[in-house]
């Protein structure tokens, strides 16, 4: 019996894993990314809601225990794809979230019915862990099996549609539930095996399908007449669509002096999102006209550079642009495997074989690292920001926009060179200003002075920043000023720019950011931070956060009746987290006290449970952001953080699940900041961060299988109970990270998880084994 | 003679039902028009008495009828909204319509704005590119009479060259940037009012103007949320 419990948790722990996985990659199709990763954090509810109700339940179910194995187990199967469908079935639309209630009604629906198989996966490894007899090789199957389920989600998402791999997290589930078939005699097993049998031929003959909200951008683009997807690529990055028809045409950045045609263009889709267009061009002909009236084409005014990187050139326009502009070797990095494949392969005609063209080279690569290890120089480095603002989360770590890599940006241009950042002018403006903000701190740690090096063109809708660290001479401010009159844009920073010359043509209430440029260049940046309604401060190494724009103040413009300021997406991001995690807090606060009333006498352990379970998703999360911040790449980095975590977490309790855990809370109160020190200091890539990470994760995985054993004992009640304690708390630190990681910076975020440990080991001392 | 009496009786029920019905829908418009429209400082004449006149309750969702006056956008289907109450009286008035203008309209969507247009202007014409939509508004602007619109399904950002230039440009979807065939059909001292930005974002409601050299300035209004502008 005991092989069949471990043989289940193991495989129902990876598939509820595998579910959670795969389903905030579909959730970001079906919604938006910051969105389905609230969504489900708050879904992972049932974890600790679990514990709490088998603490109540558990001496009825003493008699039956393999009938109430079996039943999780398959329940847990049956729900995942019953819940997928139910919510899809809701309908919500989170972007009505801004004006209509119903909206929100939806949003309580679709959570209730996602806690489903969280709540009944938890039950059945809550069981296991009540009933086993040894809590340290039971609690290394689970975290085992979630490092598989991890691995399953990771490798069905490479390769198969995202609602296609939802089947691994059923299977694996299923897997699970057949464990009981042997000892459930013959009616149970063929009752077993029936249900497993029928599952199966449902999830064929009907297939989970895919949904996207009718906001998104894709849904717009196919309702259009004559809309309709040409092409489709599956990957770890995204799912990767091109939508056209005679459709869709794109140009920011285009003047309002432009009037010629604009050619024949496609959408690339990135989950449903726009991210920017394909444009047909034959090398025949010289490049399309409108390109000489993009702002983009303005950096080429003034500097003639003979070499140009750029940096996620995604469907080509600022290739095509270059090359409009006579540059004799364009460089472009593509962090996005579908895309690059896209535009090599059967878009490469309708392009013109723009990435084959002579003197163009683009590779697949991610940039950070490619730029941390190409020799060459370039006299022109060409970066778009307003990719992330498109995701919208506040929370998504922004390497290539923090102050140390546009210092290190700069540090790559050959002499007379420029770096160009180009994106939205939003509304207000504030991705604008923090880039204004962040290039004028990169400049003075290379001990420039911004005030001669920074040149700042817009529109109504779009920013273009040239930051040159050898300086605008006067002779190239007046080339700027002059295109920019030619071509109707706005100066808001240039060297030498006199009053009269801003807001011209596209006049913005009070010209925000020629005033933030004035206060940043006079040295007055900390007077700009403090008094503006959003988080301005440039993102750093510690807090690399580029498109974390909310603090308290903002909600004041918000609900200042008469500026009636809609929120932007990063906003609404930050703002569904702070609400999950006070909902998480309250949520954890109820479930963990609701069996104290029954549970006599009352279990010990809560604030040793709960400090381990916070202090482990502050410490995971954490240290997922900052790997993603060293290996540029999150598909790489979740697996790897995940898995070294669960595998390495999985051996400790194996080992050392029997021992008493103080030494083991207080091994990993001093592990925390080493691993934290591995990650920026060890070379080696994914491997040297597998390598800082081990360690830590190592010893966290002792204390709670040791806890179990010395603490609560053998009572099966207070067992699920204290699992149901340690999963609340794990989703208030895991929601809870993210905001400390934002407010504070990683260290401080570290040093807390450091705390929590260092908080259960200290209660220890006064606790008897 | 009881049958004749019934059917009369039940026909005079329905009827004063329908009356009354009416009679809630035009108080709920007169207080739209005064708490969310006056209130927040539109003050044309004509915008405001379009705004009373023309009946939203006709332009929504039947499940949404309920909210047919209420202070928000209501969706209409295949991605797309009924602007909220406000915002249409509000880029009407900044057109500055005399009544003797021939007024684009890109993205007719239910057919409400392009209802009050006709109420303030002398012709209208609106393009719409889902043609579910196309349909629908043409079957309801039909019913309702509304001669001074002219209808097209088809691609807005290339405009109506047949029908240009136009006094004034309405464009009720946002743009990911201003389309030159619009700027290409604007009158010299004509007016467009647009909204641009991406459709995940806050957009700008942008006054674009076109001055006697045919130059073109625009002004940032406020920030709004429109659905995106669809292309054929």
């Amino acid at each position: 019996m005991e092989r069949a419990r471990l043989f289940s948790i193991f495989f129902v722990s990876g598939g509820i894993l595998a579910f959670e996985v795969t389903l905030t990659r579909v959730f970001a199709l079906t919604y938006w990314h910051h969105f389905a990763s609230l969504l489900i954090s708050l879904a992972m509810v049932g974890f600790g809601s679990a514990g709490s109700l088998l603490a109540l339940a558990l001496p009825r179910l003493a008699g039956r225990p393999t009938a109430a194995l079996t039943a999780t187990a398959l329940g847990a199967a049956l729900s995942i794809p019953l819940a997928y469908l139910g919510a899809l079935a809701v309908g919500l639309e989170p972007l009505a979230l801004a004006w209509s209630a119903s909206a929100w009604r939806d949003l309580g629906l679709v959570f209730l019915i996602l806690v489903g198989p969280f709540l009944l996966a938890a039950a059945h490894i809550g069981l296991v862990l009540a009933w086993t007899e040894k809590p340290g090789r039971a609690y290394a199957a689970n975290l085992a099996g979630s490092a598989a389920g991890c691995l399953a989600a990771a490798l069905a998402l490479a390769y198969l549609r995202p609602n296609q791999a939802l089947y691994p997290a059923l299977g694996l589930t299923l897997l699970g539930s057949a464990a009981y078939l042997p000892a459930a005699g013959r009616r149970g097993a063929a009752f077993g095996g029936a249900a497993v049998v029928i599952i199966v031929f449902l999830a064929w003959a009907w297939p989970l399908p895919l949904k996207f909200a009718p906001f998104k951008d894709r849904s717009a683009a196919l309702a259009a007449q004559a809309g309709r997807l040409e092409d489709r690529a599956v990957g770890l990055h995204g799912l990767t669509e091109i939508i056209g028809g005679p459709a869709f045409h794109y140009a920011p950045g285009l003047s309002l002096g432009c009037s010629g045609p604009l050619p024949e263009q496609r959408g690339l889709f990135v989950d449903g999102d726009l991210v920017g267009p394909i444009t047909r061009w034959n090398p025949e002909d010289p490049p399309p006209d409108f390109i000489q009236c993009l702002m983009q084409r303005l950096a080429y005014e003034v500097i003639d550079p003979g070499r140009v990187l750029i940096i996620n050139p995604g469907g080509g326009l600022e290739v095509l642009t270059a090359l409009a502009a006579g540059v004799g070797r364009v460089t472009g990095v593509e962090e996005n495997p579908e895309i690059f494949s896209l535009m090599n392969g059967p878009w490469s005609d309708f392009t013109g074989r723009l990435y084959h063209r002579p003197g163009v080279k683009v590779i697949r690569a991610d940039p950070a690292v490619f730029l941390a290890r190409t020799p060459d120089d370039f006299d022109l480095i060409i970066l778009g920001y307003g990719g992330g603002l498109v995701s919208g989360s506040g929370l998504e770590v922004t390497r290539l926009l923090t102050v140390e890599e546009l210092t290190a940006r700069l540090g790559r241009l050959s002499p007379g060179g420029a770096l160009v950042l180009s994106g939205p002018l939003m509304n207000p403006p504030r991705a604008s200003i923090k880039i204004l903000a962040t290039a004028a701190d990169a400049l003075k740690r290379l001990n420039l002075d911004p005030a001669e090096r920074l040149a700042l063109v817009r529109d109504w809708n779009t920013v273009l920043l040239m930051v040159r660290p050898g300086g605008f001479s006067p002779d190239q401010a007046e080339q700027i000023r002059a295109a920019a009159r030619r071509l109707n844009f706005d100066l808001s920073v240039l060297p030498g720019l006199r009053p009269e010359e801003i807001n011209r043509f596209h006049v913005l209430p009070q010209e925000p950011l020629a005033e933030a440029g004035r206060l940043i260049l006079a040295g007055r940046s900390e007077e700009l931070f403090d008094r503006a309604y959003f988080h301005l401060r440039p993102a750093t190494r510690d807090r690399p956060y580029f498109f974390h724009f909310f603090r308290f103040r903002t909600l004041d413009l918000i609900l200042s009746p008469r500026s009636g300021q809609p929120l932007g997406a990063a906003e609404w991001g930050l703002l569904f987290t702070w609400g999950g995690f006070f909902t998480a807090l309250l949520l954890a606060f109820i479930g963990i006290l609701l069996p104290l009333v029954r549970l006599r006498p009352g279990p010990r352990g809560l604030p040793f449970f709960g400090l381990i379970g916070l202090g482990y998703m502050l410490a995971e999360i954490t240290l997922l952001a900052e790997t993603i911040y060293r290996l540029g790449r999150p598909a790489l980095a979740v697996p790897l953080v995940v898995g070294t975590f669960l595998l390495a977490s999985g051996l400790g309790s194996r080992w050392w699940g029997d021992r008493p855990p103080k030494k083991f809370v207080l091994a990993s109160a001093l592990a925390l900041p080493l691993a934290l020190a591995g990650l920026r200091w060890l070379p080696g890539g994914a491997v040297g961060a597998g390598l800082a990470l081990a360690p830590a994760a190592l010893v966290m995985g002792a204390p709670f299988a040791g806890g179990l054993t010395h603490l609560v004992g053998s009572r099966p009640g207070a067992r699920a109970w204290a699992f149901g304690v340690n999963g609340f708390f794990s989703m208030v630190g895991a929601l809870g990270a993210g905001l400390l990681c934002l407010q504070a910076g990683h260290t401080p975020a570290i040093l807390a998880a450091g705390l929590c440990y260092l908080s259960a080991g200290l209660y220890l001392r006064g606790v008897k084994s | 003679m009881k049958t004749i009496t019934a059917i009369s009786l039940a026909l005079l029920l329905l009827f004063s039902l329908v009356l009354a019905g009416e009679e809630e829908y035009r108080a709920a418009r007169f207080k739209m028009v005064a708490d969310q429209i006056e209130a927040r400082g539109v003050k044309d004449p004509a915008v405001l008495a379009a705004m009373r006149q023309v009946p939203r309750h006709l332009f929504v969702l039947e499940e949404d009828l309920k909210m047919a006056y209420s202070d928000q956008p209501l969706p209409i289907g295949y991605g797309q909204t009924i602007s909220q109450p406000y915002i249409v009286a509000y880029m009407t008035e900044v057109l500055a319509l005399t009544g003797q203008e021939k007024v684009l309209e890109i993205g007719t969507g239910s057919g409400y704005q392009a209802a009050v247009l006709a109420a303030t202007a002398k012709e209208v014409y609106s393009i719409e590119i889902v043609p579910q939509l196309y349909q629908s508004s043409r079957d309801l602007l039909d019913r309702l009479g509304c001669e001074k619109i002219k209808l097209k399904l088809g691609d807005g950002y290339f405009g109506w060259p047949e029908q240009a230039p136009f006094d004034a440009i309405i464009v009720t979807c946002a743009a990911g940037h201003i389309p030159p065939p619009l700027i290409e059909q604007l009158k010299v001292g004509g007016k467009m009012v647009i909204p641009v930005g991406r459709p995940w974002s806050v957009q700008s409601l942008v006054l674009a103007e076109k001055d006697d050299q045919g130059q073109v300035r625009t002004r940032s209004l406020m920030a709004v949320r429109f659905v995106p502008l669809m292309r054929e």
